[in-house]
């Protein structure tokens, strides 16, 4: 097409663009997951009955969220909490608590927070005055005072529960529990943990004041189920501002479901994991090629996006090596096949490189020891090789004794595509007997 | 090479930005479309690793500077306690948007502090309407740190609830990051190390006015030959460059030859190079010693590193101490019956057929001996006797404080003291040599 | 106060012994001569003479009459007393007896039997004044009132009688006399809180009675700061005022219209005579400036002044009563608080009684409506009336707290207070939602507070005003609707059943054990132990009930409770603090308090009561010296501590496995363990709890119990297992109408709560999650250890994928997997930085993992 007719075609749907980039990337990128939970309905409603209880009847209760990371766990409560607030006496009846395991990392910190949340009246501007017990005293007073009936609920919600579990005598969740199970404040306690095992971390005396409800959220989707959430995660709402382009860009959406490639692609992220994080990672990164020259994503663009996303890293690393370096590792590897991995140590390796040396003389010059050791030293500043003790100061660093993190896989497929290496040094790794 | 283009951004800006980032174009193209424009959410938390010196910091740097993203740019290493670094952040973070540089301290000793003065922060810089990038370089010391702030790093922009984006920077690979109990995974983008070419041309960037281009090219061309099986870090090329470009011309200049003939130039060159590989580059001279010789062009030979200089001065009979040290440390237990017995018998050679190579006790390094053997190995290399008095154990403890031996275990063990070794046979060859002691005739290695 | 007990004082005899007892061995003496280091003066007291002798909380000193001095043959000063009791020591449910509302200074004439009257002289403070009353009759204006107390009428553990008149006629001749003997020597050490505080008031008299309209603004402004100052501020004032509100309302009662009672100015005034004409300077003017002033207010111009304070005045007032009320429900000892915070705040009482006193005449237009429907335009006789109705109203509500049963009022008054606590309602609705932290966070408030409140704002401690609270909600709480929800009610475990079924005989026994050591007055320990969930805090607390009961109908001598929880303690030298402010209100740091306790407990109090200390889970107050756990059980074998401790732990051999012998001997053996309950237990409770509604089927019930009871007998579960059941019963028959819980909706509450995930979360795994799974099987099989590096498992899920024929996964992909199995425990896995070595563990039985991964 001519250049001015492209011009103007850019600005037309230039703002289009940025508006589905916008829609998209807060769907894809921003944590209050806006895509509507699927597959969870029967713990959707749990909950949400759950949590009316407590508004409404103001009824204690307590309950954890449990599920791999990604599975929805907080969406889950984002909408539940959506949907509550719309009940208006709901919203005017209910208190919450936001707790986060890795901010409040001890039960200090987590009552000043608390009682930050609540405004209780020792709190000045975003102080809390008084020490740990006075804090602690003060809340569990305030919450003993109110009752069933006349006070306002409180609900609480941590997250990374299980990090709660590790604060000293697990004051906080045997307090908040406790309170749940006896006729004071109503309050909920709600946690979320991707830990199985959580319940075994609950001291018994806790254990027994948790009501033992669990709500767990499996992604227990077939790959059919998948595909219908790719699509919904691509697809444009329907009040979208140029429906013209809506429709185009959800026809298109359409489309890349049903290519076969596209679906194999999906297919291999599915099997290799199946949270909805990393399909959220692949679609932003196709996304994100997504211009006014270039308006509709292609499933090249996936593909790009899975080639990047499935690298391996260590690999990458070891295509950056210098040849010399290069040749410490796969004399490492020789030691390693020698001695079933036994840890070896600078010396080792060296004599190794020196044996090649002798053989292959001509290839390269003869470095000297210092030079090699820089290298090797360089190999362990990128955590390629690691020392199984701490060094120390007394002991000769060339005596120090080492593990290679590197599988002879990842060597052998980095040398593939190491460029213009050596071929001699290719033959060394490949020989199965150092000395060869 | 792809022509960078966004439409936020205006074109110039652009230009001057890939002018910036000389063969990180792809790279930076790739972060660019990733961030999107201002006041779009981007990944919570992005992972940059690389290679040593392949352009992670410069280009974030550049990148966030010339397109003045609100930014916070930290250094792990530099703050290298949570405490310390989170108070950076914030204070970075007060005077990121006003130019005006009020360094007014702030006290914030935990995550949650940090979070609720963070928001603060963002509100009152009104930063809300677009992507804050918070840059955390040498991210790998976060490692040390206490073990909630990488994962709440990684998910700063859920617990803030602003749009803010973490961006690491490391060496090491993510995969050795990991937190056990699992966390928010971060978007990973690898930066590969500068191909040859590359090198080539960035090296030759920076050519001094005075000398055509390729006739610099030419000198990169001869110093890669040299050094791009050694290391492949641009900033040690950039500093041997620089360092031995004068003498790359020095012929030039006596007008022995000129530019065009590359051959003289490479024969005068490469050993110097060969010899800067030894020294400058292992830092075991200073860059300026380095300088002052080819000044004062002291003829390469005597220039040496400490790896050449082996030996230091010690009395006599610390020298023998030392040898002693170094056999007792070297030679198994069983052998010092047929090294050291005097008036022995007939030997049976066939006890002393070596075994298994390649347990050679100078591949597995020293192994540590008790006091009387040292002293039994002593007398017995020692002709004149000399009686166990103070001051050999005197010279036992100044070896220890010279670290010519370690002394291993502790002292509350019932045996008395352990000592080792720690020099190389090189040293104590020289050492030795001094005394006239042969000493490979003693070592079970070398039989 | 407490400079008195810093100051060393020497008690010596004053004059010679008059008389001697040779079997004795006692010698009499008709005084006592105190002599105080620190101001270098000395009293002397002599027999028939009234003292305040030191209680066991500083800020609370008997009363008591000298009948008798001696010194006994060990050298020990003593002195017999007849004692006189304050009302805050008549126990709450006899206060409402006497229908009058009791000023501070007035106190009863003991006849309670059982109290010891020999008493330490080293333990008489100072002598005091106190003059016997007619009933009915006002009390006169005095300034110095630590001096001088009034008694009316006399108090014998069971009601209250007028003073007999023969004891009137000794009282008075005692005072009469005394009042000669002291005045001379006593002026010298007059209080130092009187020598700081009477000349203050002077002053503030005399700015405040330059020019009326000064004093009107200057109330108002005053009102004002009041009113911006936080709430909790606002309540705080207001509670310092209750505190001595009573006396000076009163005080201006008598002030306003002095023609009111004649008799009772009489008697003031020649008690005035009695102490010396300079305190009758002192007050006369004072009365005459606040008539003055008071009318000023009446005719106070600038009504809108008081208009727009009204409705804050109103809610001050109804605020008021509801601090009152509930300081009076808590605990006597908030309202020793209050008094002793009266001495510390001695100087505000003016301004707090004319705030007071603005009040009332914002309160006039109010209240004028309903006035001239009744009555026409008497308003003076009318602002009188409303006076008198705010002390009433107070003495109202306390009384009406304490007994369901009002008391005895005019009509008019009973409307009133409908006009005076309806606003307490909105007001309270309004403060909650629509002033939330904004009013909070207003710089306005801030400086306003600090500076009053905490002196030195740097340092961090709890606003003394702060009242922990959670805001009340707005729409009322939703009645259960149907059968279910009224059951799922009454199984939570937070209702409180009205008896504790399968518990009888612990009960029993903790109630005798108790109940014995009540009634011999002496202290002791018992340990108590079970399982989480049998009921064992659940028992104690029903005891203490029942006891307090009985204690209130006489049955028992009265006796204080209190508890603590090692769980709700940061550290278990905490517990000290709790324990000491609930004995006396005092706040103090833990050494501190620690220290104060063990003066308490070891040294003879007169009239101290038994006290009931629960400490539950004991095991969190293990330190490394164990001296917590000494200090509690050491405190009941001490002769004079009334001292009854309950340890409640969970596990049985506690005192063997934790306990040094010295603190396991002073716990002694009287141990109790709760056993688990039984099925048949689990069942009698639920249906218990049910109470013939039915919503649960017989065998349903019957499944839960046994289930529970073959896991653990832990009613908690019980209950939750139940509730849940409902629910999804709930669930399964939508309409509420048909709703009965089956066995199908207990079993599978059971099985959601008890079955475990991991079967479930292997079955949702990805596939190469699955995969990585089998290779570690695999593995294992090969090693035939349980344990493998991430690079030989790596290996087996190259081969296995191989074998599948899917092309085999990078090395940080296998990372990723093993770190996601990792993060839910399905694996254990060492740090991640070892890379490809860091070794993994299986979290779950191989059988499990197999049988999960099988079809």
């Amino acid at each position: 097409m001519s250049k001015r007719k492209s011009k103007e075609s850019s600005s037309a749907n230039g703002e289009c663009i940025s508006q589905v980039q916008r829609i998209l990337r807060e769907r894809f990128c921003h944590h209050h997951a806006t895509g509507k939970p699927f597959g969870i309905e029967h713990q959707y409603r749990h909950l949400l009955e759950l949590l009316k209880r407590t508004t409404v009847h103001g009824e204690s209760n307590s309950a954890l969220i449990i599920g791999p990371r990604g599975s929805g766990k907080t969406m889950l409560l984002n909408h539940v909490l959506k949907e509550l607030m719309e009940i208006k006496q709901v919203r005017e009846n209910l208190l919450e608590v936001h707790l986060n395991g890795l901010l409040q990392t001890n039960d200090k910190v987590a009552l000043k927070e608390i009682t930050r949340q609540l405004h209780l009246e020792n709190v000045v501007g975003d102080k809390v005055f008084g020490s740990f017990a006075e804090n602690l005293a003060f809340l569990l007073e305030a919450l003993r005072k109110g009752d069933r009936t006349s006070s306002c609920p409180v609900l609480f919600i941590l997250d990374e529960f299980d990090l709660f579990v590790h604060h000293k005598n697990q004051t906080l969740l045997y307090n908040l529990f406790d309170v749940s199970q006896s006729a004071q404040t109503p309050v909920t306690v709600i946690g979320l943990t991707c830990r199985q095992d959580i319940l075994e971390l609950l001291e018994k005396r806790v254990k027994s004041r948790f009501s033992h409800r669990q709500i767990y959220l499996m992604n227990s989707f077939d790959f059919k189920q998948y595909i219908k959430i790719f699509k919904e995660q691509l697809s444009l709402p329907a009040e979208f501002l140029d429906e013209s382009f809506a429709q185009k860009w959800n026809n298109n959406v359409q489309h890349l479901s049903e290519d076969k490639t596209v679906q194999d692609m999906l297919q291999n992220l599915f099997h290799y994991s199946k949270d909805l994080r990393s399909l959220h990672l692949l679609l932003m990164l196709a996304l994100s090629n997504v211009t006014v020259h270039h308006p509709l994503i292609t499933a090249s663009d996936l593909h790009e996006a899975s080639k990047q996303y499935r690298m391996d890293s260590k690999a990458n690393i070891v295509h950056g090596l210098s040849v010399l370096e290069i040749c410490l590792i796969i004399a490492m590897k020789h030691l390693n096949d020698v001695y079933e991995g036994e840890p070896f140590n600078f010396q080792m390796v060296y004599n190794e490189f020196q044996k090649f040396m002798q053989r292959k003389a001509h290839c390269m010059y003869n470095f000297e020891k210092p030079v090699v050791m820089k290298a090797f030293e360089h190999l362990l500043q990128l955590e390629l090789v690691k020392p199984i003790e701490r060094p120390s100061v007394r002991a000769q660093r060339e005596y120090l004794l080492m593990k290679l993190l590197l599988d002879n896989n990842q060597i052998m497929d980095a040398l593939q595509a190491y460029p213009n290496c050596p071929t001699d040094v290719k033959q060394w790794a490949t020989s199965s007997l150092s000395w060869l | 090479m792809p022509n960078l283009e966004h439409p936020a951004y205006p074109a110039a800006t652009l230009l001057r930005l890939e002018s910036l980032v000389p063969c990180r174009e792809s790279q930076v193209s790739m972060l660019l479309s990733i961030f999107g424009e201002r006041q779009q959410f981007t990944f919570p938390s992005i992972f940059i690793y690389g290679h040593t010196s392949s352009g992670k910091t410069y280009v974030m740097q550049t990148l966030l500077n010339t397109l003045q993203l609100p930014h916070v740019f930290v250094n792990c290493v530099e703050y290298f306690t949570s405490r310390l670094l989170l108070e950076e952040i914030l204070i970075q973070l007060q005077n990121c948007s006003s130019e005006t540089k009020h360094a007014s301290h702030v006290l914030c000793d935990t995550f949650n502090d940090f979070v609720r003065m963070f928001k603060q922060a963002v509100t009152s810089q009104d930063l809300q309407d677009q992507t804050l990038y918070i840059v955390l370089d040498r991210a790998e010391q976060l490692r040390e740190m206490e073990a909630n702030i990488l994962p709440a790093f990684l998910r700063l922009q859920e617990l803030t609830d602003r749009n803010v984006t973490v961006v690491l920077l490391s060496e090491i690979v993510w995969e050795l990051f990991r937190p056990s109990t699992g966390c928010f995974e971060p978007f990973t983008l690898y930066f590969p190390d500068y191909s040859i070419g590359h090198l080539q041309k960035i090296l030759s960037h920076n050519h001094p006015p005075e000398y055509s281009a390729d006739f610099y090219a030419a000198y990169i061309n001869i110093l890669l030959g040299v050094f791009y099986m050694v290391c492949r870090d641009l900033k040690e090329l950039q500093h041997l460059a620089a360092l031995n470009f004068s003498k790359y011309c020095e012929p030039v200049v006596r007008g022995e030859a000129n530019e065009r003939d590359t051959r003289k130039l490479w024969k005068n060159i490469e050993p110097h190079l060969k010899k800067a590989m030894q020294t400058v580059y292992l830092r075991e001279i200073s860059s300026s010693q380095w300088e002052r010789l080819q000044r004062d062009d002291g003829e390469p030979g005597q220039l040496k590193g400490l790896s050449a200089h082996a030996h230091v001065e010690l009395p006599y009979y610390s020298k023998f101490l030392l040898i002693a040290a170094y056999l007792a440390s070297y030679n198994p237990v069983r052998t010092d019956k047929r090294f050291f017995l005097k008036h022995h018998g007939k030997i049976k050679k066939t006890n002393f057929m070596k075994k298994h190579e390649k347990t050679s006790n100078h591949l597995l390094g020293p192994k540590p001996f008790p006091l009387d053997r040292l002293l039994a190995i002593l007398y017995s290399i020692v002709d004149n006797r000399v009686a166990p008095t103070a001051n050999i154990f005197s010279q036992i403890t100044s070896l220890v404080t010279l670290q010519l031996l370690s002394l291993v275990g502790h002292n509350d063990q019932l045996d008395g003291p352990r000592y080792k070794c720690t020099v190389s046979l090189d040293f104590i060859r020289a050492i030795a040599r001094t005394v006239n002691f042969d000493i490979i005739k003693y070592l079970y290695d070398f039989l | 106060m407490n400079t008195r007990h810093q100051s060393k004082h020497i008690y010596s005899w004053y004059g010679k012994p008059m008389s001697s007892d040779r079997k004795l061995r006692t010698l009499q003496y008709k005084g006592i001569l105190i002599k105080s280091e620190r101001s270098q003066t000395e009293t002397c007291i002599q027999l028939g003479e009234f003292v305040l002798v030191e209680g066991e909380n500083a800020d609370q000193p008997f009363v008591a009459q000298l009948l008798d001095l001696y010194e006994d043959g060990a050298q020990q000063k003593h002195a017999v007393v007849q004692w006189f009791s304050h009302i805050t020591e008549v126990p709450q449910n006899k206060r409402k007896l006497l229908k009058r509302e009791v000023s501070p200074q007035e106190v009863f004439f003991d006849q309670v039997p059982g109290y010891d009257t020999d008493i330490a002289v080293e333990t008489i403070i100072k002598s005091v004044m106190v003059i016997p009353l007619r009933l009915g009759e006002a009390l006169p204006i005095m300034l110095n009132k630590e001096q001088t107390f009034y008694v009316k009428q006399s108090w014998d553990g069971k009601c209250f009688k007028p003073l007999s008149p023969d004891t009137f006629s000794k009282l008075k001749e005692a005072n009469k006399k005394s009042g000669g003997s002291t005045n001379s020597l006593t002026k010298s050490p007059l209080h130092p809180l009187d020598i700081i505080c009477s000349p203050k008031n002077e002053t503030e008299r005399v700015v405040r009675s330059v020019t009326k309209k000064k004093n009107v603004e200057m109330e108002i402004e005053s009102k004002h700061s009041a009113s911006k100052s936080s709430l909790s501020k606002e309540r705080h004032s207001r509670r310092v005022a209750n505190g001595m509100k009573t006396p000076t309302a009163r005080k201006k009662l008598q002030l306003n219209s002095p023609t009111k009672s004649p008799r009772g100015k009489l008697s003031g005034s020649d008690v005035l005579e009695l102490l010396g004409d300079d305190c009758d300077a002192m007050s006369e003017p004072s009365a005459a400036k606040r008539k003055v002033k008071f009318t000023g207010i009446l005719g106070s111009p600038p009504k809108m002044s008081c208009s727009n304070d009204e409705p804050k005045s109103m809610f001050d007032s109804a605020e008021h009563e509801q601090r009152l009320s509930d300081t009076i429900r808590l605990s006597p000892y908030s309202k020793v608080r209050d008094s002793s915070e009266e001495e510390n705040l001695h100087t505000k009482e003016d301004t707090i009684c004319l705030t007071g006193h603005q009040k009332l005449g914002g309160q006039s237009p109010l209240v004028t409506p309903r006035s001239h429907r009744r009555c026409a335009q008497k308003t003076s006789a009318r602002i009188a009336e409303q006076i008198s109705l705010l002390n009433t109203l107070e003495s109202d509500k306390k009384e009406d707290f304490l007994s369901s049963s009002g008391s005895s009022y005019s009509s008019s008054e009973e409307e009133e207070n409908e006009v005076l606590r309806t606003p307490k309602r909105n007001s309270k609705s309004s403060r909650i939602f629509s002033t939330p932290k904004s009013s909070r966070k207003s710089s306005v408030h801030t400086p306003a507070k600090t500076p009053k409140k905490t002196p030195l704002p740097a340092t961090p401690k709890t606003p003394r005003n702060a009242t922990p609270e959670i805001p009340k909600r707005s729409h009322a709480a939703r009645k259960p609707a149907s059968i279910l929800e009224e059951a799922r009610l009454r199984l939570h475990v937070s209702a409180i059943p009205e008896s504790l079924p399968c518990r009888e005989e612990e009960f029993q026994d903790i109630y005798n054990f108790v109940e014995s050591k009540l009634i011999d007055g002496t202290g002791g320990c018992m340990y108590i132990s079970g399982v989480p969930g049998t009921g064992k805090t659940a028992t104690v607390h029903e005891v203490i009930r029942c006891l307090q009961q009985a204690a209130e109908n006489d049955e028992l001598p009265s006796f204080q409770f209190i508890e603590i929880n090692g769980m709700k303690l940061t550290d278990p030298h905490q517990a000290y603090v709790p324990i000491l402010e609930l004995l006396t209100g005092q706040k103090v740091t833990a050494t501190h308090a620690a220290a104060l306790l063990a003066k308490l407990f070891s040294t003879p109090g007169p009239k101290r009561k038994t006290t009931v200390l629960i400490v539950d889970e004991l095991d969190l107050l293990w330190t490394r010296k164990q001296n917590v756990m000494y200090n509690l059980f050491d405190w009941p074998t001490q002769k004079h501590s009334k001292l009854i401790i309950l340890a409640i732990a969970n596990t049985m051999d506690l005192p063997e496995r934790i306990m040094m012998n010295r603190v396991a001997s002073r716990l002694g053996l009287t141990r109790m363990s709760f056993q688990p309950y039984t099925y048949k237990q689990l069942q009698q409770i639920i249906s218990s709890r049910l109470s013939n509604m039915k919503a649960f089927e017989e065998d349903a019930i019957q499944l839960v119990s046994r289930k529970v009871a073959a896991l653990s007998g832990d009613a908690r579960r019980c209950l939750d297992i139940c509730r849940r059941a409902t629910e999804i019963c709930e669930f399964a028959s939508q309409k509420n109408t048909s709703g009965i819980v089956r066995m199908a909706h207990i079993t599978e509450a059971i099985d959601e709560m008890f079955s475990s995930p991991y079967i479930n979360a292997i079955r949702s795994a990805s596939l190469h999650e699955q995969i990585f799974l089998k290779a570690i099987l695999a593995e294992f099989r090969r090693a035939g250890v349980e344990e493998a590096t991430v690079q030989q498992v790596y290996h087996q899920h190259v081969a296995l994928c191989r074998i599948e024929g899917m092309q085999s996964p990078t090395v940080s992909e296998i990372m990723a997997v093993c770190s996601r199995l990792g993060a839910c425990r399905l694996l254990l896995v060492e740090s991640s930085n070892k890379y490809l070595h860091m070794r993994v563990r299986l979290n779950i039985s191989q059988d499990d993992v197999m049988y999960a991964l099988k079809d």
